[in-house]
């Protein structure tokens, strides 16, 4: 006699849980649906709670994606996977030889998922999570940030790398100064901000911090040190300190 | 001791070239001298007209045989002088003002460069001709042998050819202007171009085409709907469809009215509403006078896609968005509001926030500002300062 798998159906989207049951009919003596989750949160609660032999699992969810939801899981339950476009997900899956489900789900496709999982009894039994969301990380195009969130009271405003020229401390402020003029201030220190931002800006002085790829000219100061003018509009003129001479020094190649 | 003649010629001659340098010097600089102390043009370019005139005249004062007499057999060098420099006034303020009338004129009518040319060069002829019927008399009453009118025909022909002198420094001067303008023009025009194209090629990169994983779910949706609920399968597919065939931007355009894009974004929160359903509602409030004011397309989508996926994050709870777009004290305001966790202090901006940054360079540099806010509601703010009417929509 087959085992009939206590099943569980986790989407966002009623109307794709519901699909899936509707599909599930014809495999009711293998599946049996014991329940459905609309996100993460409560998928971790009911397969904690019901204990399934198998679960669907919607990857995309908006608390949480289908890869947090199985590293919080004590017990792991077979998991079939469905997807509507993550690409890099599939690569992954692939790699690891895992079952998925493309959206919108065929017929045919989730017989065969049926079918394997009456054959071997168990699958996807050890997901390597890790292993899993490091391949899709090495995938993904890594999200670079390219802008400085700065709040100002109740609001945030975002400055693009881009249009930064220059960051100065001020007493315990640091003001970040744009390209056009504007100023912007933040309670962070300027070593804070120097390892926040990316590597074409560089500290020059105890003060200063400037956007490497916005100065206009460089002039030789005395002892050794330089004098920076900048490209934004004011074409503003910072002389670069004495203890952070070696460090942009080796930066610009000097 | 007197001076022989030779040294008195030598130091008339050197005047004369210092005269000629004088003159050229002001002649190049015609258009821009006294631009600041005199402000009505006319009498600014009749007193340079005038210093011109006086000082080529006066260089050109040896070449003419009336100069050896007045220098040498009737000692008359001063009265030649004053009479030469009246000639240069009287020629300078006739000729001028006549030249200056009739350019007025043609500019108004619409003639070939060539044409306008030859009838100002006419114009000066004559004036030039003309003048010199009383400058014979008063030369001969002067500097002659008394008030008549000979050697008149001398005078003619030789006005005729001072005049034809003026004529074509002037034609020589105005062609050269015409050049310059049009390689200016040619140069301008060859930026904008690039400038366009530059402007195209990135906002296509950037017209988010619509989400591929959107598209997916919204179709594994239709799949079930098809056999669940028909009537709601028909209108996600209908909406689809609409929203696509905004996305497809067959006409190319850059703008759209805020009208269509909130139409749009509508139309998106129809389709989330359907696939969630009541786990979402939205509203949108308009001014109306604002309908037909023109911003990048697709600048909206992106946000709303975001808020809706932030309201989401919120589970058990409606999600509730909000687009509100009114007349604010700086412009048009774009406010897109949901109820989702706040927008973290360290909020590093996705593509979708990158793009709205991107269009509104390239369509309103300089004339934007948006930001993030968490009190008095979540919202994502957008000003826009200064703004384009679709005129052919109203």
């Amino acid at each position: 006699m087959n085992q009939l798998f206590k099943t569980i159906v986790i989407d966002d989207e009623p109307a794709a849980r519901r699909l899936m049951r509707n599909l599930l009919q014809e495999h009711s003596d293998v599946v049996e649906i014991i329940g459905e989750a609309s996100n993460g949160k409560e998928a971790i609660e009911k397969i904690g709670k019901l204990k399934p032999d198998l679960v669907f699992l919607d990857i995309q969810m908006p608390d949480l994606t289908g890869f947090e939801v199985i590293e919080k899981l004590s017990e792991k339950p077979n998991i079939i996977f469905t997807t509507a476009y993550e690409q890099y997900a599939i690569k992954a899956f692939e790699t690891f030889s895992i079952d998925y489900l493309l959206k919108p789900i065929k017929e045919e496709r989730l017989a065969q998922s049926i079918e394997k999982l009456k054959k071997f009894g168990r699958f996807n039994q050890s997901i390597d999570v890790n292993g899993l969301q490091e391949i899709i990380r090495q995938f993904q195009a890594p999200k670079k940030a390219t802008a400085l969130p700065i709040k100002t009271g109740d609001r945030i405003n975002l400055i693009r790398y881009e249009n930064i020229a220059y960051l100065e401390a001020q007493d315990k402020y640091v003001c970040v100064f744009t390209l056009e003029g504007q100023k912007y201030l933040t309670d962070q220190s300027l070593t804070i901000m120097e390892e926040k931002l990316p590597s074409n800006f560089c500290r020059i002085h105890r003060s200063y911090i400037i956007n490497k790829e916005k100065i206009r000219e460089m002039h030789r100061h005395f002892s050794g040190r330089y004098l920076f003018v900048m490209d934004d509009k004011a074409l503003t003129r910072i002389t670069s300190g004495r203890t952070y001479q070696d460090v942009f020094r080796s930066e610009f190649g000097l | 001791m007197k001076p022989t003649q030779f040294e008195v010629l030598a130091v008339l001659v050197l005047f004369s070239t210092l005269m000629l340098v004088a003159g050229m010097y002001l002649l190049a600089k015609m258009n821009s001298l006294f631009k600041r102390s005199i402000k009505s043009e006319l009498l600014r370019k009749n007193i340079v007209v005038w210093m011109i005139a006086v000082c080529i005249i006066t260089s050109l004062a040896p070449t003419t045989p009336q100069f050896y007499a007045a220098a040498f057999v009737n000692n008359k060098l001063k009265i030649f002088y004053l009479f030469e420099w009246f000639a240069a006034t009287v020629d300078s303020i006739f000729v001028f003002n006549i030249s200056w009338l009739v350019v007025k004129y043609l500019s108004r009518a619409n003639l070939s460069f060539r044409k306008r040319m030859s009838i100002i060069l006419f114009a000066i002829i004559i004036c030039s001709i003309l003048t010199s019927i009383p400058l014979n008399y008063l030369g001969n009453k002067y500097l002659g042998d008394g008030p008549s009118f000979k050697d008149l025909h001398v005078t003619l022909l030789f006005n005729f050819y001072t005049g034809c002198m003026i004529g074509l420094v002037y034609v020589t001067m105005s062609y050269v202007d015409l050049e310059r303008k049009r390689k200016l023009n040619e140069k301008e025009l060859e930026v904008t171009r690039l400038q366009q194209l530059k402007t195209k090629a990135e906002l296509d990169a950037l017209h988010s085409k619509i989400n591929p994983h959107f598209l997916y779910n919204a179709l594994n949706s239709i799949a079930d709907l098809a056999i669940t609920d028909g009537k709601k399968a028909r209108k996600m597919t209908i909406a689809l469809a609409d929203l696509f065939r905004y996305s497809i931007n067959s006409s190319d355009h850059n703008y759209s009215t805020i009208k269509e894009e909130l139409e749009m974004s509508a139309v998106y929160l129809e389709i989330e509403k359907i696939r969630f359903e009541d786990q979402l509602n939205y509203s949108i409030h308009l001014d109306k006078d604002l309908s037909h004011y023109l911003i990048p397309r697709f600048l909206l989508q992106p946000v709303v896609e975001n808020a809706v996926k932030h309201g989401l994050k919120a589970t058990g709870k409606m999600t509730e968005i909000d687009i509100t777009v009114k007349n604010g004290s700086d412009g048009l305001q774009i406010m897109v509001a949901d109820n989702g966790p706040a927008f973290p202090d360290e909020l590093t901006p996705g593509y979708g926030v990158k793009s709205i940054y991107d269009k509104l360079d390239l369509l309103f540099p300089g004339n934007y500002e948006i930001h993030f806010k968490n009190q008095p509601e979540k919202k994502v703010v957008m000003n826009i300062h200064k703004l384009m009417k679709n005129e052919s929509a109203i």
